[in-house]
């Protein structure tokens, strides 16, 4: 039989053979018998496999030799990442880098304590402005509260308006100042403030012998302008602001 | 028919319960050794692709679908695990397939030589004489149940020359049987 034909049987016994091939075989009785004999050694063949021995306890035997080498994927990179602080906690405890690392920790204790210092310092610096610029802001109300009440009542006219221009520029400043804070009832306060100590600064309120502001807008003169009603209401802001800023020592 | 492990063992292994997987070890080596040996035709190559496959098995546990018997997804990694050991010990895996024409009359030679031994020696010698190809091809399609088609993308060669593999192989392993076999 030639050799294509045994590849032929072979793949019949393998069952890997179209259905023309295994009819035409099995019409044979010579490739029959050569299909037995074929299954027959094949079988021999499987059998030779079984001589290979293993001890009874194989499998405790191969479970003790894997049991410290088996680990998932996760369980490694655990592992990798414990691994490294050990490693890095023993070089630290290692008496050539023990003073290294002293070092390093305190560098690192400090430079915590220094960036902790610090944005307190900006906390405590920004408060610190803003109860300084009320009190100072208290304090230029009190000024301009004294001022027209005098200039109100007649009294000092000879400082009146270095006074007042000393007032306006104070004046200008805070205004300036309080546009960098939310609160908008000081600002608006000195807003209104700042046209009445311009006219004394520019000594057009004494020329037009002791005008009030009410006066000045067309109204009726009196001596003494705080009486007026609008007056009274700029002075009771003015004492109203100065108890505010007293009382929460920061800007509204 | 292979006695399978209780899959409530296997789930537990999945969860990555150490013991669970220790009790499928003890259920397992065994096949997974004899598959191993069946492929190598070397007692020590055999151990050590057994302690691979189940390491192997164990990182990769939590990817096994329960519709597949778990004696066939694990006796799969031991066919991978064999073939790149072989492939990493000797090379002869990569070798041309021409090559193994010159190793039949070596192989002929031994058998030859051990005549005094008894048909089940000498065929064990005539399979570790067998190239890693033969083997394997033999291994797998008749005791395995590859087909041609799956055993050919195994090996990485092509269907007819796993067919002319597989002849190959059964020849030189009859003549030990039946010296004057055609086959």
């Amino acid at each position: 039989m030639k050799a294509v034909d045994d590849e032929k049987i072979l793949m019949i016994y393998f069952n890997e053979a179209n259905k023309k091939d295994v009819d035409k075989c099995l019409k044979s009785v010579a490739c029959c018998q050569k299909l037995d004999q074929l299954e027959v050694d094949m079988k021999a063949i499987d059998n030779i496999q079984e001589q290979h021995n293993l001890p009874n306890d194989y499998g405790q035997q191969l479970w003790l030799k894997i049991a410290d080498q088996i680990e998932r994927p996760q369980d490694a990179s655990d592992k990798s990442s414990s691994d490294w602080l050990t490693r890095f906690k023993q070089i630290l405890l290692m008496p050539q880098f023990s003073l290294a690392s002293l070092v390093v920790v305190m560098g690192m204790v400090l430079l915590a304590f220094y960036a902790g210092q610090q944005q307190n310092q900006g906390i405590l610096g920004q408060q610190t402005q803003e109860q300084l610029l009320a009190q100072n802001i208290q304090l230029h109300l009190s000024q301009s509260e004294i001022f027209l009440t005098q200039v109100s009542n007649g009294n000092s006219k000879t400082s009146v308006q270095a006074t007042a221009q000393k007032l306006l520029a104070s004046n200008r400043i805070f205004k300036q100042a309080l546009t960098q804070y939310k609160g908008q009832f000081t600002s608006q306060l000195l807003t209104e403030l700042e046209p009445l100590l311009l006219e004394f600064a520019n000594g057009t309120a004494l020329k037009n012998n002791l005008r009030t502001p009410e006066q000045i807008h067309g109204k009726q003169a009196k001596a003494n302008w705080v009486n007026d009603s609008l007056s009274n209401d700029l002075m009771f802001q003015i004492k109203a602001m100065k108890q505010q800023l007293a009382q929460k020592n920061d800007i509204i | 028919m292979m006695n399978e492990i209780d899959s409530k063992t296997v789930k537990l292994a999945s969860a990555g319960d150490k013991n669970a997987f220790r009790l499928i070890v003890l259920h397992y080596a065994e096949i997974v050794n004899r598959l191993a040996y069946r492929y190598t035709a070397d007692a020590s190559q055999a151990e050590d692709i057994a302690q691979e496959t189940f390491i192997k098995a164990y990182q990769a546990i939590g990817r096994y679908q329960s519709q597949a018997k778990f004696s066939t997804w694990l006796l799969r990694i031991t066919t991978n695990s064999a073939i790149d050991y072989l492939r990493k010990a000797n090379r002869q895996m990569t070798h041309s397939l021409d090559d193994e024409s010159n190793r039949l009359d070596l192989t002929d030679h031994r058998i030859a030589a051990s005549d005094q031994l008894d048909i089940s020696q000498r065929l064990m010698q005539a399979m570790a004489a067998l190239t890693d190809v033969e083997r394997m091809a033999v291994t797998m399609k008749h005791h395995q149940g590859y087909s041609i088609d799956e055993t050919a993308k195994v090996l990485k060669i092509k269907n007819n020359a796993c067919k002319q593999t597989l002849f190959r192989a059964v020849k030189k392993l009859r003549k030990i049987l039946t010296p004057e076999v055609s086959i």
